[in-house]
């Protein structure tokens, strides 16, 4: 038993050398080990803002972004408000644009709604030219070419209360970078 | 001597530390199991993305879907329980997609999948946040599965370290089984009306 313990001056410096040799080994297995996990996370999430100020625009993710209309269309006795968000992108760099579009509507409590799969009916009655405009994701799958300029739309529904409203894109080539249209 | 003893002590403590972890080690389904929130009928309950109240069970002997002039009736061997409850997102908009009846036997009833064109059911609608709206969950049970149950109604149906309602019924003894719950589809989509028989 007492074989297991360091006794000459020479095993305990192995001693003491493996067990600093260990502090140093154990953080360097667990980077190791998640370092690719980590890189991925990262890039699905949404960490890093790049704002465009109200009718300016911004450049993110191969293209040049602006929000054009914000429509708010309350259908009598409805409890939601319906909200169409018209924006366009001027492709700069089509294979980063190229890309899966997440997008969603948020206010000043960062709640967050995602756009609906169809347009609400009062959207196709009073704002038709909006709605037939294609959809984030499905503008961004097209082939482009630089310089085109791409007209999208999404619609929202939301409570018929909401104050002021930001529209959040992000594409999957640009993440963790999202954009803030103002 | 002092030494040897120590050693001995120290691996004898090792191995009944090493010994108690492993008989106390949670299984993989324990450390991922959902995170119950309890509550009754009534109450408004919050999950960490959706928040649900259920504010009435009817037990029926058929449900009849009416769409214009139009009528389905859905017939059963045992019992449906028809749940009206109100959801909305909390942060985000968001899909409940699972909902069962845990009868007291201990027996699990998925939410019925005879509906495909029902309105209002709680899977087909999108919860938005601040837009609280009316869904219905449909269950087909046994009679003897009616009494002290709980819905369970969470996000998905596996839903590793997410919340899971518990909520328990309120069915009276004897039962009172209707004998046909109506749900009108409405003019606009999802919109829906129930009424019984």
């Amino acid at each position: 038993m007492a074989a297991l313990l360091p006794s000459t001056p020479k095993e305990r410096r192995a001693f003491r050398w493996s067990a600093l040799a260990l502090l140093a080994a154990l953080p360097i297995a667990v980077v190791a080990s998640s370092y690719e996990d980590v890189i991925e996370w990262r890039s699905s999430q949404e960490l890093n803002a790049i704002v465009a100020a109200p009718s300016k625009s911004a450049v993110y993710a191969g293209a040049e972004w602006r929000l054009e209309r914000v429509h708010r269309l309350n259908e009598p006795g409805a409890a939601a408000l319906v909200v169409i968000v018209e924006f366009e992108a001027t492709v700069k760099d089509p294979a980063v644009f190229a890309a899966t579009c997440n997008v969603a509507l948020t206010d000043a409590s960062k709640r967050r709604w995602k756009p609906q799969f169809l347009a609400p009916s009062i959207g196709r009655r009073v704002r038709p030219e909006a709605v037939e405009r294609p959809r984030c994701g499905s503008a961004s799958l097209k082939p482009v070419k630089t310089g085109d300029k791409i007209k999208m739309a999404e619609s929202f529904m939301t409570p018929p209360d909401i104050g002021d409203i930001d529209l959040i894109v992000s594409l999957s080539t640009a993440r963790p970078a999202y954009l803030v249209l103002d | 001597m002092i030494r040897v003893l120590g050693s001995i002590a120290g691996l004898t403590a090792a191995i009944a530390i090493l010994y108690s972890l492993q008989q106390t080690m949670p299984g993989y389904a324990d450390i991922t199991r959902p995170i119950a929130v309890h509550g009754a009928i009534g109450d408004r309950l919050m999950a960490r993305n959706f928040e649900l109240t259920a504010t009435k069970v009817t037990l029926a002997q058929r449900i009849v879907l009416r769409t214009g002039t139009r009528e389905r009736v859905f017939e059963t061997t045992g019992l449906w329980a028809v749940v009206e409850a109100q959801a909305a997102a909390r942060h985000e908009s968001v899909t409940v997609t699972a909902a069962s009846w845990l009868g007291p036997s201990g027996s699990r009833y998925a939410m019925s999948q005879r509906f495909p064109t029902m309105p209002g059911l709680l899977p087909s609608e999108r919860l938005e946040p601040g837009l609280p709206r009316k869904v219905l969950m449909l269950f087909e049970l046994p009679e003897s599965q009616a009494k002290d149950a709980t819905i369970l109604v969470s996000r998905t149906p596996f839903t590793p370290i997410d919340n899971e309602l518990h909520i328990k019924t309120n069915v009276p003894t004897p039962l009172f089984v209707r004998n046909v719950a109506r749900i009108t589809r409405g003019t606009t989509p999802g919109d829906w009306r129930l009424e019984i028989q």
